[in-house]
């Protein structure tokens, strides 16, 4: 095990993750996702006592926040800024050319800096979502049992989050080899995501094409775990769902990964 | 083939349609301290970006401890310590920090890399300001970090790309005598330059570079048989010395410039002048205190080999 934090894998994920977290980017990116539970603490409404009333208004908030706000636009934009940063900083910077000069795999440095990006951001939406889910005993009146019976409905939803930011980090990750400027490359990033998303549901000529955004995709994952609330009419299969979008991740990664053992760096 | 640390043939590299570095064939003993020399432009920083791996040849292959470049690059690096020409570094981090993460992925354990970036900002002169941030850091100490960072590890080859560039003079001086001092260790160090006199105090070998291609390589003492025919003279009575030596058949030209004389020679007989001023000097009782050469046998090279009386 301890072989294991001697790695470059190890290295470059832990001193990538302590970097984030303690940059004035993060701090800001976490007031924007954590306004939301705020904004909940202020307002409660129950209906009446209860462990079920507690989780039908944990599913129905989430059901709300997660397409419109958390995994909405803004979340998207939060997740792209942040991942876009992890390679296209160390190429306008030049700082990569220290690491090639190390005896570090270029996959290696893609996949630390992945995780530690994902894990950052699993931070950075998982704490908004903790405090709901631990204020909410306090107001249905559960005791720890809620904490418990709710534990479920949280774990589901960081997971569903963590897939479909995962899936932008890959593809900001992609686009960050080629276009290697932080914010450039965000941009760009966005407008992909823009595209694919408000505009490919307007072409008439596909069938159903809204059923592939990542808002619609992601209560189509929560189907897998919310029952106290109706989500019958998002059609899809969860674990479908998930495993299309590990697919599309991996499938973003590898090109990433392609394109920057074969590029220059000549900053 | 063994013996060569460095060993590029035919390495070329073209950004587009602009040749930076053409046909460059590179070779690096065991143990010698290497002057990549050539002015502002010639190819240096490229050619050392592809031996780092930061840049692909167009073509040609480049071996490293006989190794291939591309290919093994992850094994050669445990042996390289590198030190970019700019002061690139993780800004955001304290130098204590960075040279540990450095450390760290060289494969080092904790403890050690702990250990090796005490022990080296101590060596490079940036202890007191070990927990500063890089970005708060003059352009002089980052590069003195970034030289800290070559050496974690102890490589065996050490490649140092204008690592004086932001330094000040006693910077410059502190330097040279450090990396005299790692020669001496048995390392190998490959330097580029474009300051002639530090490549004369620290290097054994040479390269010469020009418009991406290799002039002359060897080493120094082999290269330095251009003789000089211009030589400084100073001794007790000048004046004497002057009207002696001024209608010799081997004195072209000969005058007194800040209180030095100058002699031009006529190379066909300079054999007499080396022979007839000393023994005028001793038969006069004259006190001699400077016969040299004008310029350093380096910079004979270059203004040979360059065609033009540049140095800096």
């Amino acid at each position: 095990m301890n072989a294991f934090f001697e790695t470059g894998f190890w290295v470059v994920f832990e001193s990538e993750l302590r970097r984030i977290l303690r940059s004035r980017r993060f701090k800001i990116l976490f007031v924007v996702t954590l306004f939301p539970s705020l904004i909940y603490l202020l307002s409660p409404n129950p209906a009446g006592d209860g462990i079920n009333p507690m989780l039908k208004a944990f599913e129905a908030m989430m059901l709300n926040l997660l397409p419109n706000y958390w995994l909405g636009i803004i979340g998207q934009l939060i997740a792209i800024i942040l991942m876009c940063d992890l390679l296209a900083s160390e190429m306008e910077g030049g700082t990569i050319r220290l690491l090639l000069a190390k005896p570090l795999r270029l996959s290696t440095l893609i996949a630390s800096k992945f995780l530690a990006g994902i894990s950052a951001l699993a931070v950075l939406f998982g704490v908004p979502y903790a405090t709901v889910w631990l204020y909410n005993p306090v107001v249905y009146k559960t005791g720890l049992d809620g904490l418990w019976k709710g534990l479920p409905d949280l774990l589901l939803v960081l997971g569903v989050s963590v897939l479909i930011l995962a899936l932008l980090g890959a593809l900001s990750m992609f686009i960050s080899v080629i276009i290697n400027r932080p914010l450039y490359a965000s941009l760009a990033t966005f407008g992909v995501v823009f595209i694919l998303q408000f505009l490919v549901p307007q072409i008439p000529y596909l069938q159903n094409a809204e059923r592939y955004t990542l808002t619609y995709q992601t209560a189509v994952l929560l189907k897998a775990g919310f029952d106290k609330v109706n989500i019958s009419s998002f059609v899809g299969v969860p674990s479908h769902s998930a495993i299309a979008l590990v697919a599309l991740t991996t499938a973003m990664l590898l090109p990433a990964w392609a394109i920057l053992v074969r590029r220059d760096f000549p900053d | 083939m063994a013996d060569y640390i460095i060993e590029t043939r035919e390495l070329t590299k073209f950004f587009g349609k602009r040749n930076v570095v053409y046909h460059l064939d590179l070779r690096v003993p065991k143990g010698v301290v290497y002057g990549f020399l050539g002015p502002n432009g010639a190819g240096k920083t490229t050619t050392i970006k592809m031996l780092t791996g930061a840049l692909k040849p167009t073509y040609g292959d480049t071996r490293i401890f006989s190794m291939e470049m591309p290919r093994e690059r992850v094994e050669i690096m445990r042996k390289v310590g590198y030190m970019p020409e700019r002061p690139i570094a993780y800004e955001d981090m304290t130098i204590f920090e960075f040279l540990t993460y450095m450390g760290r992925l060289l494969g080092l354990s904790k403890v050690e890399a702990v250990r090796q970036a005490r022990e080296l900002m101590a060596y490079t002169g940036v202890g007191r300001h070990a927990f500063n941030r890089i970005k708060e850091l003059s352009s002089g100490q980052r590069q003195r970090v970034l030289f800290a960072t070559a050496l974690l590890g102890n490589p065996e080859l050490l490649i140092l790309d204008e690592p004086t560039s932001n330094l000040d003079p006693l910077g410059r001086m502190e330097f040279i005598g450090k990396v005299l001092e790692l020669a001496k260790g048995g390392k190998t160090i490959f330097l580029s330059s474009h300051i002639v006199s530090e490549i004369e105090r620290t290097c054994n070998y040479v390269g010469l570079i020009k418009d991406g291609q290799l002039i002359e390589q060897g080493r120094v003492r082999d290269l330095a048989r251009v003789e000089g025919t211009d030589y400084d003279v100073l001794v007790s009575d000048n004046e004497k010395l002057l009207a002696f030596l001024r209608d010799k058949v081997y004195v072209r030209e000969a005058w007194e410039e800040e209180g030095i004389l100058r002699v031009k020679l006529d190379e066909r007989f300079a054999e007499e002048f080396f022979i007839e001023a000393p023994a005028f000097i001793a038969s006069e009782k004259l006190a001699l205190r400077l016969f040299k050469p004008h310029t350093s046998p380096l910079e004979r090279i270059l203004m040979k080999r360059f065609n033009v009386g540049w140095k800096e």
